[in-house]
């Protein structure tokens, strides 16, 4: 039932964009027809890609802005005081599958090692613990034997495990590799 | 409040007011639109600038023409001189503002998810430091595209319901065809192919979640614009 319905769906839409398209043909002619469709395709992917940049630029920063302040908050512990920061920021897991995970694999691996090494750098970690981290980093981002998008979420999930170890803990477990 | 009728009442010590959160990553990684929502009012010069333009691309500008001189034929239909009302002779297709069916389908298509996402901007109200308060979900256009082509052309069909000849039937059930297959089609497509469901909630896929479905919607929009505009004569 459930490939039965899956491929409804793919023959659905592709006769409908076909049949739209040859409409469109009826209509303007082939030549207008062809320019049409390319140009609405470029349109469509300029505006999505626009806005997938602006929307993952926005959780990016919201990831590393969450690293940084739960960092503080660790930092702040030993004195028992908590941060105003941890209290005015949070992030729970549900935001960080559904957006911030892909915005960082529409980033592309690359970009995710650059900025978790930037962000590393600019955490108070000790050198010790920067070290593994940036050794964690390098050697997830060279891992041949996993997808690109295996690489990217094992990253950001690392990373967030780095300032992730008690309450208000919600960022949980790597995915076990 | 009550400090007027009660005033041996003792005062309640008032919290002294919170300094603003400063992050220090602020400035770092600042985000790219630093504008509070309200100020997502900006955005509106944009979107009538690119509604003027698509009027004007396919307007009848550039169709006017020297007063006696033979009418052009119109490529919107057969160009045949009228008389106005005060006896001038003019181009019954030429004479107004015109829109080519594409560039009506190009701004019913920016209209329809600029207005929308302006009022998301507008209406949501961000994180805590953050410019806006936008998600991938409100990336998902085809659905508002199929929505309005398929009202667009009801609306239509029904106004000129009377005439026959400015669509053949088989083009009709075309895109009879084009709605059942794309309104079924789509949504059971994202919903099989378009979340990552390795995770609990799924996410969203870029490709086959976003792009893909808008890239269908939007052909289906153009069609339905294309065939309107020729049930409009």
């Amino acid at each position: 039932m459930m490939r039965f319905e899956k491929t409804f769906a793919v023959i659905a839409t592709a006769v409908s964009v076909v049949a739209s398209l040859r409409l469109v043909a009826d209509f303007l002619g082939p030549s207008s027809a062809v320019l049409a469709g390319v140009g609405t395709a470029g349109l469509v992917a300029i505006a999505s890609g626009a806005g997938l940049w602006l929307v993952g630029q926005r959780f990016i920063d919201r990831y590393a802005h969450f690293i940084e302040l739960r960092q503080e908050y660790f930092e702040s512990r030993g004195k028992r005081q908590k941060s105003e920061a941890v209290q005015s920021f949070q992030m729970d897991l549900d935001v960080f599958n559904t957006e911030v995970v892909p915005s960082f694999r529409d980033a592309g691996v690359e970009r995710t090692k650059a900025r978790m090494l930037e962000l590393i750098d600019h955490l108070n970690l000790t050198p010790r613990d920067a070290d593994a981290e940036r050794e964690f980093v390098n050697r997830t981002a060279a891992d041949e034997s996993l997808s690109r998008g295996e690489r990217v979420e094992l990253i950001v999930r690392g990373v967030a495990k780095t300032a992730d170890e008690l309450e208000p803990a919600t960022i949980r477990e790597p995915p076990s590799s | 409040m009550w400090a007027p009728f009660c005033p041996s009442m003792p005062r309640l010590p008032v919290a002294p007011p919170k300094p603003p959160f400063k992050p220090s990553l602020q400035l770092r990684y600042a985000p790219v639109f630093d504008f509070p929502a309200p100020r997502a009012f900006l955005w509106l010069p944009a979107i009538i600038a690119v509604t003027v333009f698509a009027l004007l691309w396919g307007s009848g500008a550039g169709n006017a023409r020297v007063e006696g001189a033979p009418i052009q034929p119109s490529p919107y239909g057969t160009g045949k001189a009228i008389k106005s009302g005060n006896g001038q002779e003019k181009d019954e297709f030429n004479s107004g503002l015109r829109v080519s069916p594409y560039a009506l389908s190009i701004l019913i298509g920016v209209l329809t998810i600029g207005l929308q996402v302006l009022l998301k901007l507008m209406s949501r109200q961000p994180p805590a430091n953050k410019s806006h308060g936008l998600i991938r979900e409100d990336l998902v256009w085809w659905l508002d595209w199929v929505i309005a082509a398929v009202v667009a052309f009801m609306v239509l069909a029904l106004n000129r319901a009377d005439d026959h000849e400015v669509m053949t039937t088989e083009q009709v059930l075309t895109l009879v065809f084009v709605f059942i297959s794309g309104l079924t089609g789509i949504p059971t497509m994202v919903r099989n192919f378009g979340y990552d469901t390795a995770h609990d909630p799924p996410a969203l896929r870029t490709g086959r979640g976003i792009v893909l479905p808008n890239l269908a919607g939007a052909v289906i929009l153009l069609a339905t614009v294309v065939a309107g505009a020729q049930l409009a004569g």
